[in-house]
């Protein structure tokens, strides 16, 4: 077994465990020219693509290499990872970001066959697929004829008012009109009277809360002897004295 | 007052949390178990008898013990509150209810004292908890009662009171923040129902910020993840002192704002880089989800905050909270509202947010900010966290317990006093 077929099993497992599947659609034939693997996982398609990268020029085509998945995938699968075998961990730091940016994921494939998920990547569509069946069709067109009669009811009705006489719509406008004047003086009132209790509580609120702030309130506090021996939020505590107060 | 010898010894405190139950009797801190429960009796017999059990449902620290052995764990495993509150018709949350209110007493039941006759125990749940649910706890406590003699007295009262009682203060305002509501209750020796104000929202608005940007910075697997969407909000969210300066100092210098996250168990890390300016959206959601940079976000599919409907009025699901504070407490007579304003305490998880060194100029803490507010309002307040946010609401509760006398009955009408052995079971 060539050591390429070694890591894509190795692949296969990482995501065998989390009960992924292989798809072997031939819908996603074209795809398989340049990826390695098309798993699924539940209902999102995810492209693999395995690349090895021993040396640090292979490294900077990993940067134009995640543009080139996005290019070849985009739209046909909802996630993509690139797996990467041979780099150091450290040295792909610089990457991260083409990454994060491109919504790619990243997987780390190490010299013991070790899998490991560096970056999550990010849904790259969504789905909408509406079914219309025959007999749904027929509905919408049944609705349809239905609500072109209302329509043409309704336009009936209309030319009706219209052949109102031209004294009383002109008397039923007036009296709109001045409807209209009324309700906008009335709202202009609230406002202002809203506008006048506000600042009339403000006011307040500063005269007096200054006052009181100064003012101590005397309470009730519980005497030490009371409440001598019982933990310490109960003494001192005038709810003690308050409550004693509640009889039936 | 004098405190009887008897009660000093069997006062007892239960706050019924979403996530967790804080029960006890008298002492300086509560035990805390998780308010869930397994239920065993759907599960094969042969795993039972490996583990020796007979209990059909499971509570407390043991819970933990079977989840490992137990296949498809979460078809067993119920959590049996949402927002604090229980579905009335919900009987396995009812169950699991039922059990750790027992596992409670019989961790704590006196043995050998010949005069324990029962504690007197008091019961905090939700502000917005509704009659059937005081109901259902009563029933508990008094079918507890019947089988173990551990309940002489119950009573049930409103978490933020409780919080309001811990906190050593008769008039004040309590914000109480979780993972999907918020409840401003103003208090004033008793909570006033009438100004309570509820928002829809709490946390999760932060927790939904915070699985966008992890999106936007390429980590959308990771973004359907609870926990981990949590552990990054937890860890790089701040709030702003103001949204636009923050973003403005954050993208001018984003070296200093830089914020990176290690994924805890691997070696990858999240580096926010240069949208490290989006941390002061976490912290911003929830005091002002109304911001305009949001809309963006709501547009894309995040879902806003539903209002809330209280008889005529409509409370915006994204009304800042200081605005949200002062229709609170608008409600309340304008002698009372000064009063109100000197003590606002912020109480729950979602207020416990930190202000990284060198960054003080542009990240304030939660009571800074609804301070901040307020004062653009107009409104000089004093604003506070509660000073124990695990363990105020138990705390009150205890008082509560401590304080009340045996002649105060309960009353559906004031939702106050005790039900009583011999008297109402």
């Amino acid at each position: 077994m060539s050591a390429r077929s070694l890591l894509l099993s190795k692949i296969r497992d990482y995501f065998a465990e989390r009960e992924w599947k292989e798809v072997s659609s031939p819908e996603y034939e074209s795809l398989k020219k340049f990826f390695d693997l098309i798993m699924q996982d539940g209902n999102n398609i995810v492209a693999i693509k395995l690349v090895f990268a021993f040396s640090p020029s292979a490294l900077n085509e990993l940067r134009d290499l995640v543009g080139k998945c996005l290019n070849v995938a985009y739209g046909k699968v909802d996630k993509i990872y690139i797996a990467v075998c041979g780099a150091k961990p450290v040295s792909l730091l610089n990457l991260k970001n083409s990454f994060l940016s491109g919504g790619v994921g990243l997987l780390i494939v190490h010299e013991d066959g070790r899998v490991e998920e560096r970056i999550y990547p990010r849904a790259l569509r969504e789905d909408l697929k509406i079914f219309v069946s025959g007999k749904a069709v027929e509905e919408l067109r049944s609705a349809l004829e239905q609500l072109k009669v209302r329509v043409q009811a309704l336009e009936a009705k209309i030319s009706g008012l219209e052949e109102l006489r031209a004294g009383e719509h002109e008397k039923a406008m007036l009296a709109v009109s001045d409807l209209a004047r009324r309700v906008e003086k009335l709202e202009d009132k609230v406002s202002r009277l809203f506008q006048e209790v506000e600042r009339l509580k403000r006011s307040y609120y500063q005269r007096v809360t200054a006052r009181e702030m100064e003012t101590p309130v005397s309470l009730t506090e519980s005497s030490t002897s009371e409440a001598e021996g019982l933990p310490s939020f109960v003494q001192g505590n005038p709810w003690l004295s308050l409550l004693s107060k509640r009889t039936g | 007052m004098a405190i009887s010898e008897y009660r000093r010894k069997y006062a007892y405190g239960e706050d019924y949390g979403t996530s967790y139950f804080k029960f006890g009797p008298i002492a300086e801190k509560p035990e805390v178990i998780e308010n869930r429960g397994l239920f065993l009796e759907e599960v094969s017999s042969v795993v039972l008898k490996i583990f020796g059990v007979t209990k059909k449902v499971v509570v407390g620290p043991d819970v933990s013990r079977y989840m490992g052995s137990i296949e498809d764990v979460s078809r067993y495993l119920v959590y049996p509150m949402k927002d604090g509150l229980v579905d009335r018709n919900d009987e396995r949350a009812w169950r699991v209810l039922y059990e750790i209110t027992r596992y409670g007493f019989e961790r704590f039941l006196p043995a050998g004292k010949s005069d324990f006759q029962g504690f007197y125990v008091t019961a905090a749940l939700s502000a917005i908890a509704p009659d059937y649910m005081y109901e259902r706890i009563f029933d508990i406590h008094v079918r507890i009662d019947e089988e173990l003699k551990a309940v002489k007295a119950v009573t049930i009262i409103p978490q933020p009171l409780a919080v309001a009682i811990a906190q050593k203060s008769v008039t004040c305002v309590v914000v109480e923040s979780g993972h999907g509501n918020t409840q401003i209750t103003p208090i004033s020796m008793y909570p006033i129902r009438r100004a309570i104000v509820s928002l829809n929202r709490g946390g999760a608005e932060a927790d939904a910020i915070a699985a966008e940007i992890l999106k936007d910075l390429g980590y959308g697997d990771r973004a359907s993840e609870e926990k981990f969407v949590r552990m990054f909000k937890e860890a790089v969210g701040l709030i702003p002192r103001d949204l636009d300066e923050a973003i403005k100092k954050a993208k001018e210098d984003p070296e200093r704002f830089r914020a990176r996250f290690k994924i805890p168990g691997t070696r990858i890390e999240i580096d926010m880089g240069a949208k490290s300016w989006m941390r002061f959206l976490i912290g911003e959601i929830i005091f002002n989800p109304e911001h305009e940079i949001f809309e963006s976000f709501y547009s894309k599919g995040m879902p806003r905050p539903r209002d809330t409907i209280l008889g005529d009025e409509r409370i915006r699901g994204t009304m800042p909270l200081g605005e949200a504070i002062e229709r609170a407490v608008s409600k309340t007579s304008i002698e009372l509202q000064p009063q109100l304003f000197r003590k606002i305490i912020l109480s729950g998880g979602n207020f416990a947010w930190r202000v990284p060194k060198g960054l003080e100029d542009v990240a304030v803490d939660a009571a800074t900010k609804v301070k901040l507010q307020l004062s653009s309002m107009g409104i000089n307040a004093n604003v506070e966290l509660a000073s124990d946010p695990m363990y105020s609401v138990w705390k009150g509760a205890i008082v509560y317990s401590l304080a009340v006398p045996d002649d105060n009955k309960w009353s559906w009408e004031k939702r106050e006093g005790w039900y009583m052995r011999g008297v109402h079971y």
